[in-house]
């Protein structure tokens, strides 16, 4: 799993989180670092900050869908209700999660992909 | 009818007998009196004497026709004998050696230049044939040789070449004796002329008897003379009463007083005779007296009126026009010279060796408007029916004139009433225009340019009483034509002026204006004007004397009670007081403008705090967004972390609680500052007025902001300021701004490093401003320049614009991981934005730390130091 979030206090917090449950966790600060980090590893599961400084969530989402080789991975977009992906409808994403949650929020989103 | 030449009359029209008829009778009288020719001679009133009028031959009698001079005329007089029948018993001819020759064989030649009986000729009572008959009034006959006897040797006898008659017969023209009523009357009108019938050929004569029947044929003359005398009277009364009617059918549609004088004399030759002529007229309104009109002698006197008197100048005219109002009547031979010398002599010259003299005063019922004055140079020139009639004429041009200047009042009050209505009319607008603006620069504008061209002033200003009430300011001018021209451009541009307009002020309180503000409106009169200059700032002292205002009309402008301002209109170069209804119509205006300035003024406010308030409601909109971005971070550490201790509450060590709870309380404390951050912020939209700003020593300031962060922070805070150095600004701000540049510093700084803050007293000139800093209008002026410098590692050249423009993204947009409020460096701005400076980020490279500079305005230590210190 990776999580991509310029915040590091979310990142830290989502590593804390996702540890408990034994997941393996990496953390990525931006865009560009995160599909690099992408290329080489077989991530099955990508949290995405939709707001980031310099690349955003949603173009980070378009180059995932433009490589074949990360196309097939499970995004989960990180969101605040201000937030509006759905307007470009031709971003692909698995599930949102709505800024601030608990960690019960969290693993029931991502109940489904890990199994 | 006569005439139009004056000085030089002709022959009394009444005087000259119809030839035609003359012709007749003596023609009918040769015919049967069977005599070879006759000559009538008639009483001529001017001379006094008998005038022969005509003279007619039979044809033939004459050896000399070619003196006759004309073409013998041919007169049938067969077809005239069923017209006259003067004697329709047949003649007695008993003893005539023609007797009864047939009149249709009558050839009649006129007589022209005969040495006999010449046209013309005059003859003196008693004196030859005809003044004999004259005297005598009796019938006579006469032989040649007694004739010729009468003459005296040595007299002058009449020559006789031509045509010598044997016999006379001598008839005078008695008037008919029903006009003779048994008065004494003078011998002179009782013969109105003399005929003289004679006889040429040999041997014919007259008998005695034929005497009686010459007397009753001259009665017939007479009669028909008379007749005839009538039917021209008649006629030329007629024509009288028609030119009258023209005069007067001529007013008042054509009520030029050239035209009438002029139908005046022409209509006054044709009655009378008249060598000089003056037209007199008296104006009540004005109480002056013109002499309109002049005929000296023949010729027009130019230039009338030329000036006018007051009645104490013309004493004579005067009483006999307006007290006695009665016509005068002279013949001046018979007066005692310089009786009448004031009427005689004027514009129309000495008038006192005229023969005749005659005043007409011109009345409108009981008051007279003037005077008509006649002279000529015949004695008895005027007669009782002629000045009867010269009375209708006067009395129609009195009533004429009387009309043309009732018109004209009527006229002018028509238009007097037209020009108020138009001025009615360009007010109401005016009122609108000023009443419907609701901006007041623009109000102020139309207010004084209006009124201005209300009045045609050359200037006006609008002072406005200063917030104070100490001063009166000039809100606007109008001063189309002003000299120096720079008034001018006040006055076109407004707008762009105001600066330069404002610096038009004059004293108020203290000054005269204050004592006279409490009438409706008062003039200042020059060296009023020259004090209040003297007096006056600069600017208003300058505009006073460079427009040359010489006096000005000052209405002060309410609302209710409250004094607004002063409304002046100025008078250049000259004095000039205006017009009660001018002043009135201002007074009007200003009344309107008062409250219309006042809703201007309501309006404007209105307008301001309505701006105000968009203003705050997107601040708040702003806030709102920034909230939602902001307030995610820190909440969702909080909800997480939370729900993480509940979640694994089991299976978390003593060290991960410790760690989870540190991770909430940070989340919580950044939220707070959050909420701190986000009140100050709130509070910008009314920055302006909530600054409370004074002299600040700046040491202390930065001294209380080192002191309260360094407990907090790692690094170590420097101070370089020189001792001394004074701003001026609101205490507290400025130590927000400091503690907040202190914090940011710290936050983005390595633990042990330095921070420094250095200040300098320069000038704005000096600095060098990013460009979207520089304020090309901000005038040079003293400053402190305050630097704050870290080592910590420099901001991203691409988010250095971003960390001012919007505070939420000013923290987001540092790459070094450290979460800061958000708001700080736009609050920060904007503090110092409103103190009157700029705050810019003047360096910042990665790895070699940034420095936040702003500037403040710089003032000298206060007198009394220590005085100012902030106590907080």
């Amino acid at each position: 799993m990776l999580v991509v979030d310029d915040d590091p206090i979310i990142r830290d917090m989502m590593v804390d989180m996702l540890d408990f449950e034994g997941y393996s966790i990496r953390t990525a600060r931006n865009g560009p670092e995160a599909l690099e980090m992408l290329r080489g590893d077989e991530d099955y599961l990508v949290f995405l900050d939709l707001m980031m400084p310099g690349m955003s969530g949603k173009e980070v989402c378009t180059l995932l869908e433009a490589e074949p080789t990360l196309r097939r991975r499970h995004v989960i977009i990180l969101m605040s209700a201000m937030d509006r992906p759905d307007e470009d409808t031709a971003l692909r994403v698995d599930a949102t999660i709505l800024k601030p949650f608990t960690v019960n929020d969290l693993l029931e989103v991502v109940g489904p992909y890990v199994e | 009818m006569p005439n139009a030449t004056w000085g030089d009359p002709e022959p009394r029209a009444d005087e000259a007998y119809s030839p035609a008829l003359l012709r007749q009778l003596l023609q009918q009288m040769m015919g049967q009196f069977t005599a070879s020719g006759v000559c009538i001679a008639l009483f001529d009133e001017s001379t006094g004497q008998m005038v022969i009028r005509m003279h007619i031959r039979a044809r033939g009698t004459n050896s000399a026709p070619a003196h006759t001079g004309t073409e013998p005329e041919r007169i049938n007089i067969a077809s005239r004998r069923t017209t006259i029948q003067l004697n329709p018993a047949p003649t007695i001819t008993g003893g005539l050696r023609h007797p009864s020759q047939p009149l249709e064989k009558l050839d009649i030649v006129p007589v022209h230049n005969s040495d006999l009986f010449p046209v013309g000729a005059l003859y003196p009572i008693d004196h030859d044939m005809i003044g004999y008959a004259w005297r005598t009034g009796e019938a006579y006959i006469m032989r040649q040789e007694d004739y010729i006897a009468m003459f005296q040797p040595g007299q002058a006898m009449p020559l006789q070449a031509e045509a010598t008659p044997t016999w006379y017969l001598v008839a005078p023209i008695l008037e008919p004796t029903i006009q003779n009523d048994g008065q004494n009357r003078r011998w002179t009108t009782d013969t109105l002329g003399v005929v003289v019938l004679y006889q040429i050929a040999p041997g014919a004569g007259f008998q005695q008897k034929q005497r009686s029947e010459a007397i009753s044929f001259s009665e017939r003359i007479a009669l028909y003379l008379q007749n005839d005398r009538l039917r021209r009277s008649q006629d030329r009364t007629l024509d009288y009463i028609r030119r009258l009617q023209q005069i007067s059918t001529a007013f008042p549609t054509s009520v030029k007083l050239a035209n009438l004088v002029e139908d005046i004399y022409h209509f006054t030759g044709s009655v009378v005779d008249v060598s000089s002529m003056l037209l007199t007229l008296y104006d009540r309104d004005m109480d002056r007296i013109y002499d309109v009109f002049a005929i000296a002698d023949g010729k027009r006197v130019e230039g009338l009126p030329a000036h006018s008197v007051v009645k104490e100048d013309r004493p004579q005219w005067w009483h006999i026009a307006q007290v006695e109002q009665h016509r005068v009547l002279l013949n001046l031979s018979d007066q005692e010279p310089g009786k009448y010398e004031e009427l005689l002599t004027g514009v129309w010259g000495d008038q006192r060796n005229a023969k005749s003299f005659l005043f007409l005063p011109m009345k409108m019922f009981t008051r007279v408007i003037g005077s008509l004055s006649l002279t000529s140079m015949h004695a008895d020139a005027y007669r009782p029916e002629e000045i009867l009639v010269l009375e209708t004429m006067v009395q129609i041009i009195t009533v004429s004139i009387e009309n043309a200047k009732l018109y004209d009042k009527v006229r002018r009050s028509l238009h007097e009433a037209k020009q108020r209505e138009e001025t009615l009319a360009a007010m109401n607008s005016a009122l609108q225009i000023v009443s419907s603006v609701l901006n007041v620069g623009e109000l102020l504008h139309n207010l004084v340019e209006f009124a201005a061209k209300l009045v045609n002033a050359q200037l006006s200003t609008f002072f406005q009483i200063s917030t104070d009430g100490k001063e009166l300011i000039a809100e606007a001018v109008y001063a189309p034509t002003s000299r120096p021209k720079d008034w001018t451009e006040l006055s076109t541009d407004a707008a762009k002026h105001k600066d330069l307009i404002e610096m038009i002020r004059l004293p108020f309180i203290g000054s005269i204006l204050e004592g006279l503000v409490g009438e409706p409106f008062f003039y200042l009169d020059h060296s009023t004007i020259q004090d209040l200059a003297q007096a006056s700032a600069e600017g208003g002292g300058i505009f006073l004397r460079e427009t040359g205002t010489q006096q000005m009309l000052m209405i002060p402008v309410r609302y209710q009670t409250e004094l607004t301002g002063i409304l002046a209109i100025h008078t250049l170069g000259q004095s000039r007081f205006f017009h009660p209804k001018e002043v009135g119509m201002l007074m009007a205006i200003c009344a309107q403008a008062g409250s219309a300035i006042r809703n201007a003024q309501l309006f404007e406010e209105i307008q301001e705090a309505n701006a105000q308030l968009q203003y705050m409601d997107k601040l708040k909109d702003e806030f709102i967004v920034t909230a939602s971005h902001e307030l995610r971070t820190p909440l969702s550490a909080i909800q997480g972390y939370s729900s993480l201790l509940q979640r694994q509450h089991a299976r978390t060590t003593p060290q991960q609680i410790l760690r989870f709870a540190t991770k909430i309380s940070e989340a919580t404390q950044q939220l707070s500052a959050l909420v701190v951050n986000m009140t100050e912020a709130s509070q910008l939209g009314t920055l302006d007025k909530n600054l409370q700003t004074g002299p600040v020593k700046l040491s202390t300031a930065a001294e209380v902001a080192r002191d309260i962060l360094s407990a907090n922070i790692e690094q170590q805070i420097t101070l370089r300021i020189p001792p001394d150095l004074w701003i001026l600004c609101d205490p507290l701000r400025l130590r927000q701004v400091i503690s907040n540049l202190f914090d940011n510093a710290a936050k983005y700084s390595p633990p042990g490093s330095h921070i420094e803050l250095e200040a300098n007293a320069t000038r704005l000139s000096r600095l060098e401003l990013p460009e979207d800093q520089l304020d090309p209008e901000q005038s040079d002026m003293d400053i402190v320049l305050v630097r704050v410098r870290d080592e910590g590692d420099g901001i991203d050249e691409e988010d250095q614009q971003k960390i001012f423009e919007k505070f939420v993204r000013a923290s987001r947009s540092l790459t070094t991981p450290v979460r800061g409020t958000g708001l700080g460096l736009y609050i920060c701005r904007r503090y110092i934005e409103a103190m009157g400076g700029k705050l810019w980020l003047e360096q910042s490279a990665p790895g070699a730390g940034s420095i936040f500079s702003f500037y403040l305005p710089h003032i000298d230590a206060p007198a009394e130091t220590g005085e100012s210190d902030e106590s907080t």
